[in-house]
């Protein structure tokens, strides 16, 4: 028999596309609160934070060899600790089950700075079996490089090491464009321009970066755009003397218009496409005197005598006449070179 | 320790076999295949717990509430009143199961009152206080070792007593009646579904055993056309129960009559359904 009525496909596809999403993504969402006290850190990531829990009771000891580094990093936790005691930790760990307790795979500040806070436990999302060794490193190197406390050498660290990883173990020929950087590392296309640029960048400008001289990476990006050494040398020493990021948009400007310029002499000694030119062009001035000073030049020479008369008749008193007398000398000149 | 099977019924639309389903499928454990079986009313309607131990109202609130528990000695209370619920658990206190007539059957009763109480909790607590207690009690080790298998009756909603007890599931079904209404508000209790099961790790998970068809109506040609629709559809198809119940006048007798739906004949036809509907779950939940 004929079916008279059925579902309508609205509902249909929404029942259908929350089906399939919950048969794909078993387990993804799987967040837990876990006390802090069985989630262990991992050695081997490779972010370079010195300080430990041992240090956090009662701060870095006077006589510990990295104390200035610890109690920089202890400073920041405690500002974290803060906003955690206001509003809680609010993007979650991820953790791994490693044996009777937990491993960290991203989230070591997080775990710290709720310690300082006085937490007992922390938000995680846990992840059943223990990533690939490779997946591990790429986690935490993205992580990494997604935090903004970090100095601008320590985020080219890490994804020169980003992208190494990735070569070594998924695609050793990998063209690495901004394409490629953005789906990699989840940031802005400008950033990824900026990055590239600053991590294809000549050594002068590594070694600043390295030093701390240069911090900000759209400074670094607008010099390692720099068009010869001489240029980027200038940007470069500008910046180390503390030029603001618009005084160095305005100088690399002002550079490209200097460029410009000088392109735009050496094109007129080239032949240039296009019709052939067929006439000098005299060009132009607004002192009158100019004119007039060519004109007793001309016919102070004996060849022109014959115009003695004609030149004086001259009028220079505005640039009307001396345009028509000009003209008149250029007439007269041609005549008798042709001639 | 592995967890029990905990099985959840659940829709948010009233009066589509959430309740008629949770005493079934209890009686059918502890009766037919003689699990020890526990109950949990976790609707704020009382009707589960009404199946079993009748209307209790308290004179003073008007509120529904447990009848007073068949073990408990006034001489010997500790401060306790004598009543017991699922409420308990959103209070720091311990449900008692009660005992039904039923061998191998207990259940812990609805609350009206407290269970309102516990769904007005503030916002930021409830994460805290109520989504997580079912599942905690439930754990518990003596009431892991007492029970076969767990079943819950949820509210009607997706509130935060729903959340509780769908945090708690190893299982679900879903009653539905084939009707449009219906059928449009199961896409929002699968929402619920996919938050819990997709927060699930694996060796927890939440398995949506199916939606089972219910109340059917024989001579209506939309039901037969629309359960069709639901049973051939490729992507969701094999969710859609593969057995079902028509809409039955015994039903509603055995409620009236406090009795079992398994004290039929077997050749009553709501019995044989009845039967073929559980030991489709069963053998979902055991095998």
């Amino acid at each position: 028999m004929k079916k008279k009525y059925s579902l309508p496909s609205g509902i249909s596809s929404e029942i259908s596309s929350t089906i399939d999403l919950v048969k794909n993504n078993i387990g993804t969402l799987n967040y837990k609160i876990i006390p802090l006290e069985v989630i262990e850190f991992d050695p081997n990531n490779p972010r370079d934070l010195v300080i430990t829990r041992e240090d956090l009771p009662h701060g870095p000891r006077g006589d510990d060899p990295f104390y200035e580094q610890k109690m920089q990093e202890f400073e920041s936790l405690k500002q974290t600790a803060e906003t955690i005691k206001k509003y809680g930790v609010r993007n979650a760990v991820e953790i791994y089950k490693f044996g009777n307790s937990y491993r960290l795979i991203h989230g070591e500040r997080r775990c710290l700075s709720s310690i300082l806070a006085g937490k007992k436990d922390i938000p995680a999302k846990v992840l059943d079996e223990k990533p690939n060794d490779f997946d591990i490193r790429l986690l935490q190197l993205i992580e990494n490089v997604q935090r903004e406390d970090l100095t601008l050498n320590d985020t080219l660290n890490n994804i020169r090491q980003v992208i190494k990883e990735y070569k070594q173990h998924i695609n050793s020929s990998v063209d690495v464009n901004v394409v490629f950087l953005e789906g990699l590392i989840n940031r802005s296309k400008t950033q990824c321009l900026n990055f590239l640029a600053v991590l294809n960048a000549p050594e002068d400008l590594q070694i600043s970066i390295k030093n701390g001289e240069i911090k900000s990476l759209e400074k670094a990006a607008i010099i390692a755009k720099a068009k010869s050494d001489t240029q980027r040398n200038t940007l470069l020493k500008s910046c180390v003397e503390g030029a603001s990021l618009n005084e160095l948009k305005q100088a690399s400007i002002q550079q490209k218009k200097l460029k410009g310029l000088s392109r735009s002499a050496m094109s007129n000694q080239k032949n240039r496409p296009g019709k052939k030119a067929a006439k000098i062009n005299l060009g132009s001035t607004i002192n009158i005197n100019v004119v007039s000073k060519l004109v007793n030049l001309v016919s102070n020479d004996p060849l022109y005598s014959v115009f003695k008369e004609q030149f004086t008749r001259m009028s220079f008193d505005d640039y009307s006449s001396c345009s028509i007398a000009f003209s008149s000398l250029i007439q007269l000149m041609e005549k008798i070179e042709f001639s | 320790m592995k967890t029990k099977p905990v099985l959840g019924f659940a829709n948010q639309k009233g009066g589509v076999g959430k309740t008629t389903w949770s005493k079934i499928f209890s009686e059918y454990m502890a009766l037919i295949q003689e699990k020890d079986t526990l109950g949990i009313d976790i609707d704020s309607q009382t009707s589960f717990t009404a199946r079993f131990f009748g209307i209790n109202k308290n004179p003073v609130t008007d509120f529904k509430e447990p009848p007073i528990h068949p073990y408990y000695d006034p001489n010997n209370a500790d401060g306790w009143d004598g009543r017991s619920s699922i409420a308990d658990i959103f209070f720091g206190k311990l449900p008692k199961p009660y005992p039904t007539n039923i061998k191998h059957l207990d259940i812990i009763p609805s609350d009206e009152g407290n269970l309102f109480k516990a769904e007005n909790i503030k916002r930021q607590e409830m994460a805290e206080k109520v989504y997580g207690q079912l599942h905690s009690f439930i754990n518990l080790e003596d009431v892991q070792e007492s029970y076969d298998i767990f079943v819950i009756d949820t509210p009607p909603a997706k509130g935060p007593l729903t959340i509780s007890a769908f945090k708690a599931m190893t299982h679900l079904v879903i009653p539905l009646e084939i009707e449009l209404q219906a059928i449009e508000g199961l896409a929002g209790l699968l929402q619920l579904w996919k938050q819990e099961a997709m927060s699930r790790p694996a060796d927890f998970p939440l398995t949506l055993i199916g939606i089972l068809p219910n109340k059917l109506h024989s001579r209506r040609g939309s039901d037969k056309d629309l359960l069709t629709d639901l049973r051939n559809d490729p992507s969701y198809g094999n969710y859609v129960m593969p057995v079902q119940m028509v809409d039955r006048m015994e039903l509603p007798l055995c409620d009236l009559e406090q009795k079992s739906i398994f004290q039929y004949a077997d050749s009553n036809p709501a019995k044989q359904e009845a039967v073929s509907v559980c030991e489709y779950i069963y053998k979902r939940i055991f095998q």
